[in-house]
């Protein structure tokens, strides 16, 4: 099939957005970037419409979600937490509060809240911006890397990715040490001229994202060295849609992650857009949404990343996309209370 | 736990008593931390590709590392156990490194264990990685014991293009080597091995790497009679490999430029000058790039 099923990929984005089967109850922490991949997939395929009345509720769960400093005006886990499973008071209006213990923000759940905002047309008024510069502060390590939360978890540029474009939603890097950060994003970069996650470690299509967009908010992708070899390394990834690294099965989100990637290096036009469409189709489901590989069930995250590259490769009336921001333009441009 | 820890540090200098209660409740403390490590295992054999399980397993080291008691060999071996049923599963590879780290194991030990996993499957990118890591760390770069250590993989990798013929792995790790050793007589060696390659490939999947290997080498040298050759490679490379034909074209776009700047700085050039830009036989007279 070389269809959208539209029809099909509402329904299963509306689902995605209300009960998800029991597996996927390992991801309850992080229920925030379920959303934003549910919402961003109506955007992208223009239909934010279809939430229309759950607009402002929606707005108000992501505000119920931010990490408020307490009375003694401490910033280090501020921004915003995934999901209310820490049993939080439901305070969308964002009220000064006590912190509860064992209550951090997540960066990467900081990230997708400002994202669902902006695409919603929320000014951002109620983003406590002081106390997100200062949990990010807080949770950049001395080699210019982050963590995800201030109390701790792996270090790495996924959360150097997310911080980045925190920083640039908010328009204010002061919770961000952009020497510090830039270093470390260059020494994640590999022999063989990708990205690894951090450094030393194999070069892999999700982290070259990150570092590439990271570098692009930081005003710095002119800098990088070895472009064509770079833009080498992305194109072989492709074999029908993309693999994450050498020698890998496709993967749908690859189409993203690769094809950004290549994108924010001005190479997208050297990709075989029929051949990654083709494959991104090839992983539609009869349940619609789209899965990682053919034949297995499909998810909010493939999905999104599906209809990504679907716009990317030409589909008709898809919204251009904010390649470093992971964001359309449309909803990166809405105003808010912090633009410049 | 915490209460036994608190009871036993108090160093009240009360003698025999509150060291044997010291030394119980470290031993305590080992006990379930140990317990730890036992469950973070298991857990892992059903969820292998977990941050938070590698996390919960070095927080658990570390704690006994701090009270002299982990065993980091066993954290090795468990990372080769891990490793032998997924070669590329980086959580795997990342915590191995931390524990070699750890444990002061060698860079020769470590190398020694990539050539193992390789000599069980050419394809196997992370080790090949791993080996691109632990190189420079082996031998002072630049050295002739560095560029020594690099012709023995130029060689190693023959293997792998004799074995896995179509696999992607060995020829990317061949790019960085000869980007580590391009000296004049390696370049010559690699372009027979690719051109042996060539002929004795038996399948459009078999040609395609010898030939994309051999294009980079012809750019490398770049005579004009190198960058003429690579440039109908590349034409030949868009019949073999159609989905990338757009890649191949930009590629061909830059190999003629290279060639015309190639010949016009050949004809420009005073007679008897400058090697490397020699214009093709019959005395510079077709100047143009091949099309």
């Amino acid at each position: 099939m070389s269809k959208l099923e539209r029809d099909k990929l509402m329904r299963f984005i509306d689902r995605g957005m209300g009960i998800l089967p029991a597996r996927f109850v390992t991801q309850e922490s992080n229920r925030l970037t379920i959303v934003y991949f549910g919402l961003s997939s109506l955007d992208v395929t223009n239909s934010l419409d279809h939430i229309a009345d759950q607009r402002s509720a929606i707005i108000d769960f992501v505000y119920s979600l931010q990490v408020l400093p307490g009375p003694d005006n401490n910033y280090e886990r501020c921004g915003f937490r995934g999901s209310p499973l820490i049993g939080n008071p439901w305070n969308p209006n964002c009220e000064p509060i006590e912190q509860l213990k064992h209550d951090y923000a997540h960066v990467a759940n900081t990230y997708v809240a400002l994202c669902i905002l902006k695409m919603l047309g929320d000014d951002l008024s109620r983003v406590n911006r002081p106390a997100v510069m200062g949990g990010l502060r807080a949770i950049q390590a001395q080699d210019g890397s982050f963590r995800a939360m201030f109390c701790g978890s792996e270090s790495d540029l996924r959360f150097v990715f997310c911080a980045t474009a925190i920083c640039s939603l908010l328009n204010d890097w002061s919770g961000f040490n952009k020497d510090l950060g830039f270093a470390y994003i260059l020494k994640c970069r590999s022999w063989d001229n990708g990205f690894g996650q951090g450094p030393e470690q194999e070069a892999h299509g999700g982290s070259t994202y990150c570092a590439l967009a990271a570098l692009s908010l930081l005003g710095r992708i002119d800098e990088l060295e070895g472009k064509d070899s770079l833009v080498r390394w992305l194109l072989e990834r492709q074999i029908s849609g993309f693999q994450g690294r050498v020698e890998k099965v496709a993967d749908t989100c690859y189409s993203w992650w690769v094809g950004a990637s290549l994108a924010m290096l001005g190479a997208w036009d050297l990709v075989n857009h029929d051949m990654c469409a083709s494959f991104t189709y090839s992983c539609q489901h009869m349940i619609g949404g789209f899965s990682k590989v053919p034949g297995v069930s499909p998810d909010p995250l493939h999905t999104y990343f599906s209809l990504c590259a679907l716009g990317m490769c030409g589909h008709d009336g898809f919204q251009p996309l904010h390649y470093s921001l992971g964001l359309t333009h449309r909803a990166a441009a809405a105003p808010t209370v912090f633009s410049s | 736990q915490e209460t036994a820890a608190a009871e036993g540090g108090g160093g009240d200098g009360d003698g025999g008593g509150s060291e044997a209660e010291a030394e119980a409740a470290a031993a305590g403390r080992v006990a379930v931390l140990e317990r730890e490590l036992s469950f973070c295992a298991q857990a892992v054999r059903r969820n292998p590709k977990s941050y938070w399980i590698f996390n919960q397993r070095e927080w658990a080291a570390a704690q006994l590392h701090a009270l002299g008691q982990c065993n980091w060999q066993h954290e090795l071996e468990l990372c080769s156990t891990l490793l032998s049923y997924d070669a590329r599963n980086f959580h795997g590879w990342n915590y191995r490194r931390h524990v070699v780290r750890m444990h002061g194991t060698s860079d020769e030990s470590e190398f020694e264990f990539t050539t193992s996993l390789i000599e069980k499957n050419f394809s196997n990118y992370s080790a090949w990685h791993q080996r691109s890591n632990l190189l420079p760390r082996l031998h002072p770069r630049p050295s002739p014991e560095y560029s020594a250590a690099i012709a023995r993989e130029l060689d190693l990798v023959q293997n792998a293009f004799y074995t896995e013929p179509c696999d992607q792995s060995a020829w990317i790790y061949h790019r960085w080597l000869v980007n580590e050793y391009p000296e004049p007589h390696v370049i010559e060696q690699e372009i027979g091995r690719c051109e042996e390659l060539i002929d004795i490939a038996e399948s459009a999947g078999e040609k395609k790497w010898p030939i994309l290997g051999l294009v980079y080498l012809l750019q490398r040298r770049a005579t004009s009679s190198d960058l003429e050759r690579a440039v109908h490679l590349v034409a030949e490379l868009s019949a073999l490999d159609p989905p990338h034909a757009a890649y191949y074209s930009s590629l061909a776009s830059s190999l003629a430029s290279s060639l015309a700047s190639s010949l016009a700085s050949a004809l420009n050039a005073p007679a008897g000058a400058g090697a490397g830009a020699a214009p093709g036989g019959g005395g510079g007279g077709d100047a143009g790039p091949p099309s």
